[in-house]
């Protein structure tokens, strides 16, 4: 967790990764990092519970030591808030465990414990999500089937930093899209903790047709080895060219 | 560790939990709820019926547990629903942590408020309010206040507070809340845990039951209008505005302004319970039981005349 910070991946996708990686190899991967990948999948309006297309969310989230929702757009804001969240929880229960495992000589899981004992772990963990840096990579799929959903992701994302505000820790967040016209992903933002940067990024909604999530993954990935340097801002506004290609 | 992909454990009825530390025993009735951190049973444990609440994610039921624990120990205020066991049960050999509490019988506020009655409203507000108070006292604020989360108990005759897992200790981040109800959303200011971002949700709740607001409000975000546009909220329209714009700091200067309000519906509705009375009065006179009645207080009256001459005429 070096220096006290949580590294994390936000995909926001409608699933059906047709091209590239296999996104739950590379989420995998990503996890043995010590960042954790996490999928919020978002369902048609006329799409019932867990459609098969959006099986993959929870198989990704899964392998990257992540939590998975899948949700309906306007349900958004809500869900990347509380997925950020738990994520964070979560990755901290991890290092948690690992002491307990330090002091009990054998493996512990939290749920081995009894409820007080719980308890006290638990107010750690709590007190730890609160303080802690954060980092997210945010990683947004504008593959053709997106297109409507991009005010809803542009809303939830605004929403999202108005949590992190409210944190005692320090938080740090970079936007990715994919995919491209040329490249398989493109960074928008570069890390930054300013809520104001978002809107510059949406000023209008581009979407291509296929959906190389394993490879986006990869390739975005490398932006946590980048220093974050905090007032130095950079951002591209997300590529409009791109929909004739559909 | 586990990914939670969905909190929802499915009990069928009859399911009997068996706690794996303190072995007591519940057997499941129905279920109450689901909400996205868990799911809510009635059960039937060896000392009556119980709200039994289990969660794949553990930690959502320890936090909750603790919660109301910590609220429990409020002196004299009742605030949650009484906590009676912590524990963990296997489930299909999977093991889940559970908390069970009380049963609260109460109707959603929803279904009991009627558009005008501020009298009720008000009274009720104010019981809110002074909840609300104890739980700032005790360094926390409430969170995820929300209409679905107020129920009228019919017992008590009070409201109650239910579902306790947005509690969140003052000065940290809110952690789980409901769009519609939250400042950060309405941009009226942080997500941050102090005693105003709850009374911004009062007011919020308040709104919810004016079927203006809750039809503008999901598009339109001007809140000081749309308090303007609620038509059956007239009277409290200066201190909804007082509550979303942040200038209540304490519950209780919420509570003080509410005891100050005088609705003009209530005369008119005590004329009309006046006129009520005399209506039933005038009903009576041709009522034999009521004849009885005079002829009875006729009888004493007579009497007591009589004895006061008799003792008159003695000396």
């Amino acid at each position: 967790m070096g220096k006290g910070t949580i590294r994390q991946i936000l995909l926001i996708t409608d699933g059906c990764s047709n091209q590239g990686e296999d996104p739950v190899r590379v989420s995998e991967q990503i996890a043995q990092q010590g960042i954790s990948v996490n999928v919020i999948g978002v369902m048609e309006d006329d799409q019932t519970e867990n459609p098969t297309g959006l099986a993959e969310v929870n198989e990704i989230a899964q392998a990257g030591n992540g939590v998975s929702r899948i949700v309906y757009a306007e349900e958004l804001s809500e869900t990347v808030q509380m997925v950020t969240q738990k994520a964070m929880t979560q990755t901290i229960q991890g290092y948690v465990s690992q002491e307990l495992k330090g002091i009990f000589g054998k493996e512990m899981r939290e749920e081995d414990l009894p409820p007080d004992t719980k308890e006290e772990v638990q107010e750690i963990v709590e007190e730890l999500g609160e303080t802690v840096d954060l980092q997210v990579l945010i990683l947004i799929d504008t593959s053709a089937s997106m297109q409507d959903k991009m005010s809803a992701v542009r809303e939830s994302l605004n929403d999202m930093v108005i949590s992190l505000k409210s944190r005692m820790g320090s938080y740090y967040f970079s936007i990715y899209q994919f995919p491209t016209r040329r490249k398989i992903t493109k960074q928008l933002l570069s890390w930054t903790n300013r809520g104001a940067d978002i809107a510059k990024v949406f000023p209008k909604l581009a979407t291509g047709g296929i959906t190389p999530t394993g490879s986006a993954l990869k390739e975005a990935v490398k932006i946590f080895d980048q220093e974050v340097i905090g007032e130095e801002v950079d951002y591209d506004i997300i590529d409009t060219s791109y929909r004739s290609s559909s | 560790m586990t990914s939670s992909i969905h909190p929802t454990v499915r009990l069928a009825d009859r399911t009997t939990l068996v706690g794996k530390w303190h072995k007591r025993r519940y057997q499941v009735i129905g279920r109450i709820g689901e909400g996205s951190r868990g799911s809510i049973y009635l059960v039937q444990g060896s000392r009556g019926r119980f709200a039994l609440k289990i969660s794949k994610d553990s930690s959502v039921i320890t936090r909750e547990a603790k919660i109301l624990k910590v609220m429990r120990k409020v002196q004299g205020v009742q605030l949650g629903p009484f906590l009676f066991d912590v524990d963990d049960a296997v489930i299909h050999q999977t093991s889940y942590s559970f908390y069970v509490m009380e049963y609260i019988e109460g109707i959603q506020i929803k279904d009991w408020y009627q558009p005008g009655k501020f009298n009720q409203l008000a009274t009720v507000m104010k019981q809110l309010l002074f909840q609300l108070h104890h739980i700032h006292q005790a360094g926390y604020i409430f969170g995820d206040l929300k209409l679905e989360n107020l129920l009228i108990d019919r017992k008590r005759k009070r409201i109650r507070l239910v579902d306790f897992g947005g509690v969140t200790k003052i000065g940290r981040s809110v952690r789980e809340y409901t769009s519609q109800y939250d400042r950060g959303y309405w941009q009226m200011g942080e997500r941050r845990a102090e005693p105003s971002y709850d009374l911004f949700a009062v007011a919020m709740c308040m709104l919810q039951l004016d079927s203006m607001f809750r039809k503008n409000g999901a598009t339109n975000k001007n809140l000081m209008r749309l308090i303007d546009q609620s038509q059956t909220l007239v009277p409290f329209h200066s201190i909804l505005k007082k509550a979303v714009s942040g200038s209540y700091t304490h519950a209780t200067e919420m509570k003080r302004d509410l005891d100050r309000l005088r609705f003009p519906q209530q005369r008119k509705n005590r004329r009309r319970i006046g006129a009520h009375s005399m209506a039933h009065a005038s009903h009576q006179a041709s009522d034999p039981t009521y004849k009885n009645e005079l002829i009875g207080i006729t009888a004493v009256f007579m009497g007591q005349v009589f004895l006061f001459v008799g003792i008159y005429y003695w000396f």
